[in-house]
Formats: C-alpha cells, structure tokens, sequence
C-alpha cells in the first residue's frame, strides 16, 4: 500500500486553487472515453495516422505559437500605447478582425473554385469580408468618438 | 497564492499523485512567471460560459453530423422518415451555421484559458501529466473538426492528406468524446465559474484526494485593468455578438433571405444553371457524351423488366412537386420539378409496396454513383424521377436525361443523370 505526499492542488485563472474534483466525474469520463476510443477504432483504417497526426499537431501549433501569442502581444500593446477612451471599441474590431480573417482565409486564397462548376463559392469574398469589416471598423470609430467626446471612460472591468 | 496539498491517498491513485520534483525556480521566465498573466478577462467564469457555449455548438454539430452520417449509411435500426420536406435542409443547414459560430467561440475559449499552457510546475503528478496531454487530443480534435469544415466549404481540399468526409466523421466522435472527459474533469470548476456565488467557497467531497475548500472563482480583484478596456462582460458579449454575426452571414446559403449579407456561406441559392447551384458537373462526372446520346433508355430491373426511352417517360403520367435540393455542405434551394412519380416506375416494375431499389447513375464511376431508394422516400408521392426543372428540360450539370429527387434527402443521394433502377 502507496501512501505519502500527493501532489499540490494547481490553481485556478483567478489564482485560487482549484476545487476537489466532482464525485460525478466519471459520469462524464465513461461516455466519453467511450466515444474517443470508437472514433479512434474507426479512425485508423480510415486514414494513415501520421499524416491525420501531424495534420493536428499543425493545428495547435498554429494556434498556441502563432494566434494565440499575436493576440497576446497586441492585447499587451493595446493596454499600454493606446488611450484608454480607444481601448474598447479597438478590442472589439480586433477580435472582429481576427476572427473575420480566420473564418474567411481558406475562402479568400480562392483555391477551391473550379471552372466547371462556377455557381460553388461564386462570391468575392474578399470584398464581402472587407465590406463587413468597413462596417465594423466604422461603427468601432463611431463608439469611439462617442467615448471620447463624452469624455467618458466606460465600460470598466467588473 | 500558496497551493494547497491534498490529504494522502493509498494505492495506485496514491502513486500517480505523488508529487514530482519540481524543476528549478531559476527556469521560471517569461510567460512562465506567475505574475505574466494579468488580463481580468480571464477568469473561472469566462471559461465556464465560454467553455459551455463551445460545449453547445459542438453538440449541435455532431448531433447534426450524425444524423446526416445516419441517413447515407444507415444501419438496420435506423429510420428517416421523408417529411418534412426541409427537416434535412433544417439540420444540415444547422450542422455548417453552428460550425462557422464555433469559430470564434473556440478562439475565445483558448485565449482565455491560454495561461494553463504555462502552468507551473508543467507537471505536479504522472496523474496531472496525463491530463494535461489530454489536453491535446480535446485541443487537436476540435480545431481538426472546424480547419476541415472550412476547407471541405471552400472546396479546397489540397490541404487535406486524407479523405475529408471519413476522417471528419470519426474526429467528430474523438472530438465530443474528449469534450466529456474534460467537462467531466473540471465539473467541480465548472460549477464554481457558471454560479453566481463567486465570494462562496466551494466545498467538494472526493473519494480520491479528501476534502478541501477552494475560494470561489473571481475572487482575484481586477487590478491593473487598463482603464476604458472591455469588462468581462463586454468581452462576453463581443464574443456571443461576433459568433451570431458570422452564424447569419453563414446562414444565407440555407436561409433565402439571408443570401444578401452570406460572407461565409458556399452558395448563392439561386445562383447556377436554370437558377440552381450545382455541386457536381456533367464535366467531372464524365457524362457529357452518354447523357445526350439519342440511343439513352432508362432501364428497370425487376420482375418486369424494361427499357424506357426519353420519349417514353415524357409520355408518361407527369407530375410537378416543389422541392429543396439539400447538399450535405449546408447550402440548399427550392425549385420546381417535373418528371414521373417513382412509385409509378415502381409499380410498372411489378414491386412491392416494401421493396428497396438502387438508383444508377451514367456515371461509370464515383462515390455517388448509384443511391439506395428505400420506403418510405420510394412511395412518397413527391419523389420523381425528374426530366424537368423550374419548365425546363434538365440542364445536363443538374442531371439530363433524367434525376432523382426526393423530399427530406441529402443531395447526394439524389443521383443525376439516371441510367437505371434495379430491385434489390
């Protein structure tokens, strides 16, 4: 029989150390280690494992070392060059953007269109987006200016 | 903040939470630092609401999935019945708009629970290190599942080292599969951040690690907030508002009245020939030839064999029904048919009112080329084989001489370009 030191609690976003975990765990862990071990089981007759695996490794690589780290570093640059009055509506065009770009790009590169069959994905759709984004960006100046000649310094966390 | 330890646990449970060495302070830097991650936006809160709305499109996109998976291979038990005509359009429709809006749900989730990537020490257990690759498979799964369904919209699939609608398929399970686990393993959090209560300290019993109390969720005060920045609750809002906004700009290739704003959408739904998309052409499909060729007969194998021509199914008793073309891609249009009533060929082919057939296209080969016809589409009134769209002959991309078309049906099992019907 094992007994000793077990180890420390981590903590939470706030700080503060997370909670004992929930007696109705493995409510959740049953079905879902079921389902995880079915989709593996047909997965892998289905498709060469290392290319569905690498093609997973380049999707979290592509968001832990370079989306995510951007939006930090313009979060952190936002909260220290930017007047406050502009803060807000500039984090809300951002993400706007951001997530505009992210949605659209495999639309806007356009290789999916083929000649034979024009009526699939048959729309400009960097304009469409850079229209959306126009819209955005002008309601964003507009709040802006709406702050700043208000003088207000709304919209303080809670 | 100073870690609490758990009580002592026995056994192998006890063995996988000793606690590991911790390694050097002196390599704690960067964002590794526990005062690198200051943003109040980021708390047990945001993630719960954040976690649950992600939680919520994912379901909505697998339940979907399924059910489309269901109806192109369906297995014994399963039944899809033919009306309501738009139930197909209603879940498809649903499947690609709640993925588009999971987009930026998704985003917002990581970025909020970003810090955890840094967490020290990276591993204070075996057990804590096997939750935290977990991590990778929920993380890996779910951005598989929306990289790929944008891709498989934009028609793009180079990208894509493997067959799109298979492996989308069996990551969906791997995907909801790893959304349990991890709900299941921060339940108790997950209470503490989607409860009011945030000043109440929480109290969990465990079998495992004993009790201990844990400071509700917010209480860190939000010190150095940039003045004029988001609250949490506006970046909230801002997230639900931009995942809406792409969900009706998404909506427009199912939702007629919404085609006007569609940004992220595939089709126009009245843009193609005879004002109709078209997803496979007479082109790719290798028929352009055997389609128009004079000599065409509709052949019908059963006990009565026969062979129609052209001339002879536009002789027949014709019928025109007001149905939904549905493409499994999300995207859907409402259209007039023409042509003859499937139960009549049935019936001229001496079957039973049960009886499944196969549909057979021109085409010499493809995935599609042929479709199970089953009751109760194959008796449904409004199934035809259609020679006619919108008081037209067929436009040969949507089928010429002659297409199936059926209510409540996914579009690629409305096989084009039909070359016979055969009793199974």
């Amino acid at each position: 029989m094992t007994t000793g030191r077990t180890a420390a609690t981590g903590l939470t976003l706030s700080g503060a150390p997370e909670p004992a975990p929930s007696p109705y765990r493995w409510a959740w862990y049953l079905p879902g280690l079921v389902a995880v071990g079915w989709g593996v089981y047909g997965l892998l007759p289905s498709v060469q494992p290392l290319q569905w695996g690498l093609f997973v490794v380049l999707g979290i690589a592509a968001h832990d070392l370079l989306l995510a780290p951007i939006a930090v570093g313009v979060g952190w640059l936002l909260s220290r060059i930017v007047p406050a009055v502009l803060r807000a509506p500039l984090q809300v065009g951002l993400i706007g953007t951001g997530v505009a770009f992210v949605a659209s790009l495999a639309y806007v590169l356009g290789r999916g269109t083929s000649e034979d069959v024009p009526s699939a994905v048959p729309f400009n759709y960097a304009g469409r987006v850079g229209m959306a984004l126009a819209l955005l960006w002008v309601a964003m100046a507009g709040w802006a200016g709406f702050r700043w000649a208000a003088g207000a310094n709304a919209d303080q966390p809670e | 903040m100073v870690r609490k330890p758990a009580q002592p646990v026995a056994g192998p449970a006890g063995l996988l939470n000793r606690p590991l060495p911790e390694p050097p302070e002196g390599l704690r830097k960067g964002p590794l630092r526990e005062e690198a991650w200051r943003s109040p936006l980021r708390s047990e809160r945001t993630a719960a609401l954040l976690g649950m709305w992600v939680g919520i499109a994912f379901a909505v996109c697998f339940v979907t999935g399924l059910t489309s998976h269901l109806i192109q291979n369906p297995p014994g038990w399963f039944g899809w019945p033919s009306r309501p005509v738009n139930l197909y359009r209603f879940t498809q429709g649903l499947h690609v708009t709640s993925g588009f809006a999971a987009i930026p749900l998704l985003l917002a989730k990581l970025w909020t629970v970003y810090p955890k990537l840094f967490e020290w020490p990276p591993a204070r257990s075996v057990l804590h290190a096997i939750g935290r690759l977990s991590l990778l498979v929920l993380v890996g799964a779910t951005i598989f599942q929306l990289v790929t369904g944008v891709l498989n919209l934009a028609r793009w699939y180079t990208p894509m080292p493997f067959f799109f609608t298979t492996t989308h398929y069996w990551t969906a399970w791997i995907a909801i599969g790893a959304i349990l686990v991890h709900v299941g393993s921060k339940l108790a959090i997950i209470r503490v951040g989607l409860s009011g209560s945030a000043a109440e300290p929480v109290t969990e019993p465990d079998e495992g690690a004993g009790q201990h109390e844990a400071p509700a969720a917010d209480v860190k005060p939000p010190a150095g907030v940039p003045a004029g920045a988001l609250s949490r609750r506006g970046f909230l809002t801002t997230v639900a508002a931009t995942s809406g906004v792409v969900a009706l700009t998404t909506a427009g290739q199912t939702v007629p009245f919404l085609s006007a704003i569609t940004v992220f959408g595939q089709r126009d739904p009245d843009l193609g020939p005879q004002g109709l998309p078209v997803n496979k052409s007479a082109e790719s499909a290798g028929v352009l030839e055997t389609a128009v060729d004079p000599t065409y007969r509709l052949q019908l194998f059963g006990p009565r064999p026969q062979q129609l021509s052209l001339a002879v199914l536009l002789s027949l008793p014709q019928q025109t029904v007001t149905l939904p073309i549905t493409c499994v891609e999300g995207w859907s249009a409402t259209a007039e048919w023409s042509g003859v009533r499937m139960a009549d060929l049935l019936d001229m082919m001496g079957l039973s009112e049960d009886a499944e057939v196969t549909v057979e296209s021109l085409q010499e080969s493809g995935l599609y080329r042929q479709a199970v016809l089953s009751p109760p589409h194959s008796r449904d009134p409004l199934t035809l084989l259609a020679l006619r769209l919108n008081g037209e002959d067929l436009h040969i991309d949507h089928g010429y001489p002659a297409r199936l078309i059926a209510p409540n049906r996914p579009g690629v099992l409305q096989t084009k370009w039909v070359s016979a019907v055969r009793e199974l």
